[in-house]
């Protein structure tokens, strides 16, 4: 509806989705900030009187919370942080690129026939923790297990099916005349496909993009599986802060979650501008 | 004396972010049992004056007057107007008949009554035998009929039907047409048809109120609105081809006034309307395509080459230029000269319109 | 069945006489299940306006395709004057196409749109932007060459896709339905405008078109496809006058022309008898019915059909319906043996009402016959 006034009733509800929503991410961010005593304080402390960096100053240097008589903290963070880079960044460009053509493929050229992007979809029809074992051995055998070589062919094998089947959604939407406009217009095939249909549905190749960098970033199981000391990621390093002294570190998970997730604030406050659909409008008649 | 069905006083809309309003003060009466045809070209105005009627959109001024009561503010649904939509939005996984009862059905009427409804329109619209069939193999007509038929069920005051024909094919067109008439005749409804197509409005409505720029140009009885245009653009758009309009100046020739344009000068002893222009006025002098004749070069009061010939089976729509202006003759399909002919042309100055050349509208004597 | 009457293709050149800018020959190709074309063979005269007319789904999209080589064949062979475009790709066949969707670049402004073929073809920035500035002002659109497609009008899209094409200057320019989707009044002034503009640059155009009136209007020559095959070749009034079956007939003119179970009788001199009535055999018609079976369909054009006198009348009838039509009206009356279309003028048409009796004559040597079981034309 053109012109719809934000009624209250309206607004009322929105608040309530938005609250829902946000809510953990505020305690994540609040908690983040916590001293150690108000990480799991009864009643429940929603901001904290004293807001301190020593969870984050804990992860870069372990011994830092040892001030609050905290201990057992063993490794930094860094380790992970950049390794979740160099998994995550690697397996998304490779992903994103490999499925971008084979979209390309199936959606202009039928490449595979009619079915080829259910059965690429199939591979996803498993539940991870029923292939994470098989995976185990066949790395092992092959001498990838705690390698980011076998780490990134891992999550590429996972998303691609979500890349392919995503941007192939994003091709289809795209008429194919205006790509064959440009081959009449003196283009080649390859050329047209490059400088007319990629150009044209980099909305949906930032979404996609943006999808699959989540997937991997925030992946868990295999990174767990798959890694004994070499590769470590962020998830994984999450899991590591609790000691046998003080139990859980809330808030210096709090403060790697609270950075773990900065990357994917940024990248979305960057692309939202080109996610609006409706990049084509008036290039055909409809 | 009873209100009119609907009234649209000073209708006005304005949308955030357009230079002009999309509605201007539109006035307008529809009486009751009458067919009104709403034509435009796209963006004239005419689906937001749809929309502002049936409630989908809420006026920025003016009001709106069903049966003498104001609707302004009512949601669509309590409105009582039945709107036939140009893509027909039939439920193709139901049956005719389930279409036909829908409105019925979620205003929770009884099942006797709905049976009893449903077959009075499917028998209405000749589609009696066709209940059970499923609303995905029908045709393109009758996929239209369903439309209809599911609106004329709920007995709406009046019925809206935007662009109802121009997804079917020329043929079915023409069957519909028909069909429209008949229902017209039978079930004697306050109909309006929104469109772009003159053909739509000539022979379906009453009377035709033509738009352009969110203003209406003419509103008269359809034959009126075709013979004497009152605005330039209501000339322009009627007919086919329409209206030649040659923009000009009136001067006082030896035998009353003239009218020229380049090499072209026309007598207009016979146009009343001539004779109170003053001479040196800028004038737009319309001359139908039918009114037209050609001539043997000899005899001709004009003198012209021929520039276009467009056959069209019956007839032939010829341009031929006089004196630097361009004109559209209509000929019989036998008679078809060559491009680059020289023919006569042989004008009938009783059927000559003139508009001013200033207000666009038509100046009468 | 065979359909396509050999003395109506290629034998007979109707425009020139030279060699055709494109000829096609046994143009084939099946998607999936469905067979698109089905031995598609033409050729289009240097220099004119073709116009492939027919239903949807007949196949003119895919011709258009297949000789822009967006799609490949499965049969045929297509040569461009003399040339065999076999294996060529698009951009080297020196052809121009407009889509059905225009497919403007959406990313590009109007000046960009146009300009763009050229700069592919190496021209130099300034220079292909001149050229295409040029072409936007033979095209009245100079207003829209710094604004995106989104905020142009139908019309102004219309002219941007054919400032692309055009300012390439091709040796064949393909159009499909390049008027569909525009307004009524647009698609008329539109199509005069590109027949203008064909015979200024006097290039080779193929269009294709389901509307017969614009088919019409600007075609030199028509090819009639239907159901992936060619039906007819004439040249427009040949079509209409001469349709070369009886769906052609009924496709090609509006209102409908009427077609009327009759029947012939040799008794007598022959005689016709149809709408109950019996007239004699008009002379164009005698030959081929003393061959063809008794039962036939006639033909009948509503202009060839008017009202008159009860005393002169041919054929007595009841009117059905009145249609409006500005200066010219359509009326359907019936009887017992048929239900007929005319055309008669407004003001006439106003005296009548539906269910009052009208008296008709007809004009027999404008009448066609078709074969009742096939549809062919006899004569």
């Amino acid at each position: 509806m053109p012109n719809r006034k934000l009624t209250l009733p309206l607004a009322l509800i929105l608040a309530a989705a938005l609250a829902v929503t946000l809510f953990p991410v505020f305690w994540i961010v609040m908690t983040s900030i916590k001293p150690p005593t108000d990480w799991n304080a009864a009643p429940a402390i929603w901001v904290p009187a004293e807001p301190t960096l020593i969870n984050f100053r804990t992860l870069f240097n372990p011994d830092a919370i040892r001030e609050y008589g905290v201990g057992g903290v063993s490794q930094s963070a860094t380790a992970a942080v950049l390794g979740s880079l160099l998994a995550a960044i690697t397996a998304t460009v490779l992903s994103v690129g490999i499925g971008l053509f084979a979209a390309i493929g199936i959606s202009r050229y039928g490449s595979g026939g009619r079915a080829t992007p259910l059965i690429i979809l199939s591979g996803r029809m498993f539940p991870p923790a029923a292939i994470a074992v098989p995976f185990v051995i066949i790395f092992s055998r092959a001498g990838l297990i705690d390698t980011y070589a076998g780490l990134i062919a891992i999550y590429v094998a996972v998303t691609l099916p979500f890349s392919t089947w995503m941007l192939n959604s994003f091709v289809n939407d795209l008429p194919r005349e205006i790509e064959e406009a440009a081959m009449m217009d003196g283009r080649s095939r390859l050329m047209a496909h490059l400088t007319v249909t990629i150009p044209l549905i980099r909305g949906g190749l930032f979404a996609t993009t943006m999808f699959v960098f989540i997937l991997n970033w925030s992946e868990f199981l295999f990174a767990l599986v798959l890694s004994y000391s070499n590769v470590v990621t962020i998830p994984v390093q999450l899991a590591k802060y609790v000691t046998a002294t003080a139990g859980t570190l809330y808030g210096v998970q709090a403060a790697l979650a609270v950075l773990a997730m900065l990357p994917l604030v940024i990248g979305g406050y960057l692309i939202q501008s080109h996610l609006a659909r409706g990049m084509t409008f008036g290039a055909v008649k409809r | 004396m009873t209100a009119p069905k609907l009234e649209l006083i000073g209708l006005r809309k304005d949308f955030t972010g357009g230079a002009i309003p999309a509605v201007d003060g539109v006035h307008l009466t529809v009486a009751a049992g009458e067919t009104l045809a709403l034509l435009g070209p796209s963006g004239c105005g005419k689906s937001t004056t749809l929309n502002l009627i049936v409630g989908m959109e809420e006026p920025s001024s003016g009001d709106i007057r069903i049966d003498g009561r104001s609707v302004v503010g009512l949601a669509p649904a309590a409105r009582n107007i039945g709107l036939v939509f140009q893509d027909y939005a039939v439920f193709t996984h139901m049956t005719v008949a389930q279409n036909l009862a829908f409105g019925l059905s979620v205003r929770g009427q009884s099942k006797a009554e709905i049976a009893k409804a449903v077959g009075e329109v499917a028998e209405l619209l000749g589609m009696g035998d066709r209940l059970r069939a499923r609303a995905r193999d029908l045709g393109g007509s009758e996929l239209q009929r369903v439309a209809i038929g599911r609106t004329l069920v709920t007995k709406p005051a009046i019925l809206l039907l935007d662009e109802p024909l121009s997804n079917l094919e020329a043929g079915a067109r023409l069957t519909m047409r028909r069909e429209l008439r008949r229902l017209q005749r039978e079930i004697g409804l306050t109909i309006i048809y929104v469109t772009h197509d003159q053909i739509e409005a000539l022979s379906l409505a009453d009377r035709i109120a033509v738009m352009s720029a969110g203003k209406i140009r003419q509103i008269d009885k359809t034959a009126t609105v075709y013979d004497t245009p009152d605005h330039v653009f209501v000339a322009s758009f009627l007919g086919s081809p329409p209206m030649n309009l040659v923009r000009g100046r009136i001067e006082r020739g030896a035998a009353g006034p003239v009218f020229q344009e380049q090499g072209l000068v026309l007598p207009l002893g016979a146009v009343a309307a001539a004779r109170i222009v003053p001479p040196g006025e800028p004038v737009i002098l319309g001359i139908r395509p039918e009114a037209l004749g050609l001539l043997p070069t000899g005899d001709a009061p004009l003198q012209a080459k021929v520039t276009l010939v467009e056959p069209r089976g019956p007839e032939t729509v010829v341009t031929v230029e006089t004196g630097g202006v361009a004109l559209k003759v209509v000929t019989g399909g036998a008679e078809r000269p060559q491009e680059g002919q020289a023919v006569g042309v042989a004008a009938d100055p009783a059927s000559f319109i003139l508009f001013s050349g200033e207000s666009n509208r038509r100046l009468v004597a | 069945m065979m359909l396509t009457k050999p003395d109506l293709s290629e034998a007979a050149p109707l425009a020139g006489g030279t060699a055709p800018a494109l000829q096609v020959d046994g143009l084939s190709k099946r998607f999936r299940s469905t067979q698109a074309l089905d031995g598609v063979s033409f050729g289009v005269p240097e220099a004119s306006m073709t116009v492939l007319l027919g239903p949807a789904g007949a196949g003119k999209t895919t011709t258009l395709r297949l000789i822009a080589g967006l799609d490949r064949l499965d049969a045929g062979v297509i040569t461009m004057r003399g040339r065999d475009m076999a294996g060529l790709q698009p951009k080297d066949r020196d052809i121009a196409m407009i889509f059905d969707n225009l497919a403007l670049y959406p990313n590009k402004s109007g000046l960009e749109n146009i300009a763009y073929p050229l700069s592919l073809r190496g021209l130099s920035r300034m220079e292909a932007k001149a050229r295409a500035a040029e072409m936007a002002k033979t095209l009245h659109i100079s207003h829209v060459l710094d604004r995106l497609p989104k905020t142009m009008s139908g019309g102004e899209r219309q002219r941007v896709a054919l400032g692309r094409a055009l300012v390439r200057d091709p040796g064949l320019f393909l159009l499909d339905e390049p008027l569909s989707s525009l307004d009524a009044m647009l698609r008329i002034e539109l199509r005069a405008e590109l027949k203008r503009l064909q015979r200024e640059i006097s290039s080779t155009f193929l269009l294709a078109t389901p509307d017969f009136a614009e088919a019409m209007a600007i075609a030199d020559r028509v090819i009639m496809l239907r159901a992936s095959r060619v039906v007819q070749i004439a040249d427009p009034q040949t079509l209409y006058d001469y349709p070369a079956d009886r769906e052609t007939a009924r496709f090609v003119g509006a209102p409908e022309i009427n077609l009327v179970a009759a029947r012939f009788e040799p008794a007598e001199g022959g005689r016709i008898h149809l709408a109950g009535a019996a007239m004699p055999v008009p002379r164009h018609l005698a030959a081929a019915l003393v061959k063809a079976a008794p039962e036939f369909e006639a033909g009948i054009r509503p202009e060839h059909l008017a009202l008159a006198e009860p005393s002169t009348a041919q054929i007595s009838a009841k009117v059905v319906d009145i249609e409006p039509l500005g200066l010219k009206s359509t009326l359907t009356v019936n009887n017992a043996n048929a239900e007929l279309r005319l055309v008669l003028a407004a003001a006439a048409a106003r005296k009548l009402a539906p269910g009052d009796s009208v008296s008709l004559t007809l004009d027999l040597n404008r009448i066609s016959a078709f074969d009742k079981i096939t549809g062919l034309r006899i004569a």
